[in-house]
């Protein structure tokens, strides 16, 4: 039971998917400009990363590992597909305001990862925990990083106004380029906190899905 | 010839069973998309046509690619009091959306921005509901236009126009408008 909690919470902040094995870093930027949007995709990435991981662990022993990737892939679309069907039935205001980022969930490097470095390793209880920890750290990743952004660049947190009219807000922060900085300085605070370096572009290899088929991991994982 | 085709038979088997899963979901959803839809629709046409009407799609041609839908407004006797006109112009992010009511009198009656993906700060800040109230009541499309959102706002200042001019086009050309202008207080 031990092994489980910390599987759990090695998700949330050691090997928090974003700040950490720096995973699915497209939505993380695009998203955060509001609390609101931050915490809808965290959702619902947790909703499909918890039951992508559920499904391929139950699976992973029928499943031949020469149609791992397309089998996986089919599975993630379609948890992303129904959660998008819900969303846009449930929440149309969050269904807009994610656009394209909901469907891309498909494409979330997290969601794959996960399933090929866990799911496919491990029982369906500890998967289950893993999507959930993981997912936990993505949206936590999510909300803090939309917080300064929201607050930053548009005055607001979660439509509420924080700071006064009078202050003109920071656009830079509501745009890409602040996303990149908050993003970096939130990998940088993490690594202070968790007394660990980032991991380095050398380093990534072994936690890429692909790094069973790719020749520069072969080569020993050194870029 | 078993590791031949065991991987074809559980690719498909899991396909199969996801495209099922998926079919039920649409079916149980879609009632609810389609009335999220209208709700939004409905929504917005309250916005830029304030008061007690109820709404028609109308399918006249206005000539304008720009106008994707034309809605009438009917007041409680059935007498058109004005049309309501979604507008696609574009904007520096894309495609904005925009929503465009015109009275009988040919005045604006209310624009509301129902899709944009403009940047947040800059251009977004031409399709707030405070900035579009300025258009109530214009007969021409001049608005104050917003520095740094010159395309933003040039792009909503030409959704109105297109909206105005397709409006007199419709209540110049049908017999039954121009004929009963106080259709709208009747």
């Amino acid at each position: 039971m031990n092994n489980n909690l910390k599987v759990f919470t090695n998700g949330i902040l050691k090997e928090n998917p974003t700040l950490v094995l720096v995973l699915g870093t497209c939505p993380t930027i695009a998203v955060t400009t509001m609390v609101s949007n931050g915490i809808g995709m965290g959702i619902a990435a947790t909703l499909v990363l918890i039951c992508s991981n559920i499904v391929i662990s139950m699976l992973h022993k029928i499943i031949p590992d020469s149609v791992r990737i397309p089998c996986f892939i089919v599975v993630i679309a379609g948890f992303v597909t129904i959660v998008q069907f819900l969303v846009q039935a449930f929440a149309p205001a969050l269904y807009d305001a994610l656009g394209v980022f909901l469907p891309l969930i498909v494409v979330n490097c997290i969601i794959l990862g996960r399933a090929e470095m866990f799911a496919s390793k491990n029982g369906v209880l500890a998967s289950a925990l893993d999507g959930l920890g993981m997912g936990i750290g993505f949206t936590l990743a999510l909300l803090v990083m939309s917080t300064v952004r929201e607050i930053l660049g548009s005055g607001t947190w979660m439509g509420f106004r924080i700071l006064p009219e009078s202050m003109q807000p920071i656009a830079l922060f509501a745009q890409a380029p602040g996303g990149f900085l908050v993003f970096g300085l939130m990998i940088a605070l993490v690594a202070l906190i968790t007394k660990k370096k980032p991991a380095r572009v050398g380093e990534g290899c072994c936690a890429c899905p692909f790094a069973a088929d790719c020749a520069r991991a072969a080569e020993g994982g050194k870029a | 010839m078993k590791n031949f085709f065991r991987p074809i038979v559980v690719l498909t088997v899991i396909c199969l069973v996801i495209v099922s899963l998926l079919s039920v979901t649409y079916q149980v959803t879609k009632p609810y998309i389609d009335a999220a839809k209208l709700a939004a629709t409905n929504k917005a046409l309250v916005v830029v046509f304030p008061g007690d009407y109820t709404f028609e799609i109308n399918d006249t041609d206005t000539g304008d690619s720009r106008i994707a839908a034309v809605y009438t407004a009917k007041d409680g006797s059935g007498n058109v009091a004005g049309y309501i006109f979604t507008v696609d112009v574009k904007g520096y992010g894309g495609t904005v959306e925009t929503m465009v009511g015109v009275d009988s009198t040919g005045a604006v009656s209310g624009v509301t921005v129902t899709s944009q993906n403009e940047t947040p700060g800059v251009g977004a800040k031409a399709t707030v509901a405070d900035y579009l109230s300025q258009y109530v009541g214009m007969t021409t499309s001049d608005p104050e236009l917003i520095s740094g959102a010159t395309i933003t706002s040039t792009a909503i200042k030409n959704a109105v126009q297109a909206a105005l001019d397709a409006n007199a086009a419709m209540t110049g050309g049908t017999a039954a408008a121009a004929a009963n202008p106080e259709g709208g207080e009747g």
